[in-house]
């Protein structure tokens, strides 16, 4: 338990500052001051400022709200897509079932986050493409998770006694199998966020992810490598949100799916 | 059984073509022209020269519809020709040989470091559950599945090969070469394998029939080999083709890293020169070596439970 409160103290102060700071900044996280480069922590520039003079901590906010708007979304489709097509597959059952199910099985033998690679790597970095090829690559997985639990949502006996009264079909999968099916896909969701994170920033550390001047935590890591010597603090501070973003979801994410799917467990 | 590997090659042949039509219709989606990219990166015509640019379209078929040119390029690769590299001009088979094979090596150096760390602590951690071994695994899977494979490929190189220490780790060839890389690629694999073994292992451990089997007195050694492993090695090798997907980037981003001259960095390079044969072939191999590790994995699954049958849906 004290994990599931530490990580979500973690996400919550790191939504908070995402969300409140730009609020106190009166500088663009692109304005270049080249007499300031390098300049260390201090009252103009907190975490200090990069190779250009820019703000570190402007442009870790910056890159962080870029980075989990993204990844968010991402997670988002994902689980949706992933949930509306197991609830649809389970219900239907039969031939659509196994078609949906191949498509699923074929797209995720695909090996995702290299073709994600080569993609975004090929099409040069927008945050659409990034969005819609780690979309396509990832939603199977939701799918094939989900699709187990909507199967043992939907066996329950207060579903068959609805459908035995008539129950409109909408309405059992939305009032009756989906809360039941809710908990564990939340905490699905919030461990996949990390991982997108990590994938997100990687793709920006190889120079494949969103485009140049766009803040962006590993490309703000692969900026500022050759000045190690002496911009530690600049260095360490996109280091240090990404160990932080990622920890915190998958603290919360993994104690989530963990009390999720115990008890339905027993349930079955 | 033959006829699940039968179906296996042919959905590995499916998603090796979807992977190919992928990769081609990206590099035609691109903007600019191909055949001036191509007269401009092999023969180095600076400027531009537009005459070379029409001799290498004519030459590379370029000038066709494009649907043409697909079936053109799907007919070759059948035939395993993947072309020349754009960059040098040579085949790109010839070029790739050693990057697939120091690919192979540390790529099998990082599975066999993952399942010396994950297997043995993951046992140790099972033992005793809350014990103090069990919190350190705990820390270690939580730690290294949130830092990312590149920062820990950059902190190694910092501090071996900037720092100089460790001469031998940080040799310029053959196996030297590739521990270090292996080691980042062993610990990030590792960390989320050991969390899975161990949690496996564990609800295996208390399940009835292995308390049945402590009763009758079976000796404690015996009683997971014989009636928990098998159990427990299911989840764990249906966790594994997940665990594939990110050893397949993961290979990419360290090979970058650390400059290893693997078909990751090929891979690489290419996709920035857009070498475009280069790009397929690399994406092909690393997506196929994906599959055949799955495909191992699920077979594995299926010779220790009964109860799965592949191929068939449920």
């Amino acid at each position: 338990m004290n994990d599931l409160r530490a990580g979500a103290g973690m996400l919550l102060i790191l939504v908070l500052a995402l969300l409140l700071l730009p609020a106190f900044f009166d500088v663009s996280p692109d304005k270049q001051s080249l007499l300031d480069a390098f300049a260390p922590p201090g009252a103009d520039f907190l975490l200090g400022a990069d190779q250009f003079g820019r703000s570190v901590l402007v442009r870790l906010v910056e890159g962080g709200r870029l980075t989990l708007g993204l990844s968010l979304t991402v997670v988002v489709l994902c689980t949706s897509t992933g949930v509306a097509l197991s609830a649809l597959a389970v219900w239907m059952g039969g031939v659509s079932e196994n078609v949906m199910t191949t498509i699923a099985d074929g797209v995720y033998a695909m090996p995702g986050l290299l073709i994600v690679l080569v993609v975004s790597g090929l099409l040069g970095g927008s945050v659409s493409v990034m969005i819609i090829t780690l979309w396509l690559a990832s939603w199977p997985e939701y799918y094939r998770l989900t699709r187990s639990v909507v199967r043992r949502a939907t066996a329950g006996d207060h579903v068959l006694a609805s459908r035995m009264l008539g129950v409109n079909p909408n309405r059992i999968i939305v009032r009756q199998v989906l809360p039941q099916v809710a908990p564990y896909v939340i905490g699905l969701a919030v461990l996949s966020l990390g991982r997108v994170v990590l994938a997100v920033a990687s793709l920006g550390f190889l120079g494949v992810g969103v485009a140049a001047p766009q803040a962006e935590w590993g490309a703000m890591i692969v900026q500022m490598l050759p000045y190690v010597e002496r911009a530690q603090f600049q260095l360490l501070a996109p280091v240090l949100a990404i160990v932080w973003t990622v920890t915190a979801c998958l603290l919360v994410g993994q104690r989530l799916t963990d009390l999720a799917s115990a008890p339905g467990r027993s349930r079955a | 059984m033959r006829h699940s590997l039968f179906q296996r090659c042919v959905l590995a042949l499916i998603v090796s073509w979807l992977i190919a039509t992928v990769t081609f219709w990206c590099i035609h989606a691109l903007p600019g022209d191909l055949a001036l990219q191509i007269a401009a990166s092999r023969y180095s015509a600076s400027p531009p020269d537009v005459l070379l640019a029409d001799e290498v379209r004519a030459h590379y078929g370029l000038d066709r519809p494009l649907i043409v040119q697909y079936v053109q390029w799907l007919g070759r690769l059948a035939t395993l020709d993947f072309g020349h590299s754009l960059v040098t001009g040579r085949p790109v088979l010839d070029e790739a040989r050693s990057h697939v094979q120091n690919t192979i090596v540390l790529g099998g150096l990082s599975l066999t470091g993952a399942a010396l760390i994950a297997f043995p602590l993951a046992y140790l951690a099972a033992s005793r559950p809350a014990g103090t071994i069990d919190r350190l695994c705990l820390v270690y899977s939580s730690l290294f599945a949130a830092v990312p494979a590149f920062l820990m490929g950059i902190i190694l190189i910092n501090f071996f090969i900037v720092g100089n220490r460790f001469g031998a780790l940080s040799g310029e060839t053959g196996l030297s070469r590739s521990v270090l890389p292996a080691a980042v690629a062993a610990i990030a694999i590792s960390a989320p394998l050991l969390k899975v073994i161990r949690d496996s292992v564990l609800r295996e451990s208390r399940a009835i029939h292995l308390q049945f089997a402590r009763m009758r007195g079976v000796p404690d050694r015996q009683v997971f080999l014989r009636h928990g492993l098998r159990n427990a090695a299911l989840p764990v090798l249906g966790y594994m083709s997940t665990l594939f997907v990110y050893l397949a980037y993961d290979i990419v981003v360290i090979e970058v890293v650390f400059n290893y001259p693997g078909i990751g960095h090929a891979l690489y390079e290419a996709i920035k020169a857009r070498d475009i044969p280069t790009v397929q072939f690399a994406v092909l191999f690393l997506a196929i070596g994906y599959l055949s590790l799955t495909t191992i994995v699920d077979f594995a699954a299926e010779v220790l439970d009964p109860r799965i049958v592949l191929g068939g849906r449920r």
